[in-house]
């Protein structure tokens, strides 16, 4: 069975594929406001400082656009990361191809640094932009477990639906668990 | 009066939020006003509110106006062009103030000097307002060229690649796939290449 596990990978990754093509996002413009509610929202009730109009910025290029919140990769807390009431904090990447008011998810990054006291540092969601050829190792989307090397598949989830995961899942396990 | 610059939609939408129904607030929008800034507003303010917000156009004619506030009445409304109205026009929009009434929150998109024939003519539309009356902000969320070569500068830095490879590897078609090679070609606005 373990000699199959190469092709079951790729029938997996192939679901992934599928379930990507059907997801459709709004504008990039409706999806920047979702985003920026959705985490003023969260600020609102955790008071932590995070000004999320100046974090969370947007770059386009011809019908591609990319909206990112902190550092492009994450060296240590800063004031553009979005800081939990854990004392974990958020940095994210999501990058669209727009046409006709709609968006699809090219790829995205979403890196949730664990308070230190955790033995394991950090999650981080990713959406490669397209299939590898070995998705056994290297799903198209996935979560790393806190190791680089790792990639675990994962659905491919809306934006928001990541910031669902993180916020109302791992973040009060986070808080239940400090000592 | 407080100003809403660097957040307007949200706290603006909160405040509804807290108050609604039947809503009444004013904001003073930019001096150029291009409509960008009023549309922003809708998206945003749609988002906060998880609604659709309609932006209705004065038009001059109380009645007209009406009929668009009531039809429907329950969702959000931006008015604007009210630049257009003098004070015979503020007047009669007080006079009718009853008949503007609705369920769902109404916000003002004024220029001052609207503002200013609003209180010198429709007191009780100024009432409705009560303190509810704000500076416009813009939300400012879009990467100045400066952001962007801070963010290039970070990529080639960790990957020990320069932005013209990343460039010829994707135009030869051997990118790598992982996220952050997507967004280093829009910063280099070659979102073609993706």
């Amino acid at each position: 069975m373990p000699d199959r596990a190469h092709e079951r990978a790729q029938t997996l990754d192939s679901a992934i594929e599928a379930s990507l093509a059907s997801l459709s996002l709004p504008s990039s413009k409706d999806l920047m406001a979702q985003l920026r509610t959705y985490l003023s929202r969260q600020e609102a009730e955790i008071h932590k400082g995070n000004n999320v109009h100046s974090i969370l910025r947007k770059a386009e290029s011809r019908a591609r656009v990319t909206i990112t919140l902190g550092p492009t990769f994450d060296e240590g807390p800063t004031d553009q990361h979005f800081h939990l009431e854990s004392g974990a904090r958020l940095s994210f990447g999501v990058n669209l191809r727009e046409a006709n008011g709609r968006c699809a998810l090219v790829a995205y990054r979403f890196q949730l640094n664990l308070p230190e006291s955790r033995t394991s540092s950090f999650y981080r969601f990713d959406l490669n932009r397209e299939g590898h050829p070995t998705p056994l190792y290297e799903p198209r989307c996935h979560i790393h477990p806190g190791l680089e090397e790792v990639r675990l598949p994962f659905p491919a989830l809306t934006p928001v639906e990541v910031l669902d995961r993180i916020f109302l899942v791992i973040e009060p396990e986070l808080i239940t668990a400090q000592p | 009066m407080p100003d809403f610059i660097g957040g307007p939609a949200f706290d603006i939408g909160r405040r509804l939020e807290i108050r609604a129904p039947f809503s009444w607030l004013a904001l003073l929008g930019p001096t150029t006003d291009d409509g960008v800034a009023r549309e922003d507003l809708a998206t945003e303010l749609g988002a906060v509110l998880e609604a659709p917000v309609r932006v209705v156009r004065y038009s001059g004619s109380t009645e007209a106006l009406r009929s668009d506030l009531l039809n429907p009445a329950s969702d959000p409304v931006i008015i604007w062009n009210l630049e257009i109205a003098d004070a015979e026009q503020w007047s009669a929009l007080d006079i009718n103030r009853s008949g503007l009434v609705r369920e769902g929150p109404v916000i003002l998109w004024l220029s001052s000097d609207s503002l200013t024939l609003l209180c010198a003519h429709a007191p009780n539309v100024r009432s409705f307002l009560g303190g509810s009356i704000f500076l416009a902000g813009t939300s400012g969320d879009t990467m100045t060229a400066a952001e962007r070569q801070q963010r290039i500068s970070s990529l080639e830095l960790h990957f020990h690649i320069s932005s013209a490879e990343v460039i010829a590897r994707a135009e030869a078609g051997n990118l790598p796939i992982e996220p952050h090679f997507v967004e280093w070609l829009v910063l280099l606005d070659r979102g073609d290449l993706v």
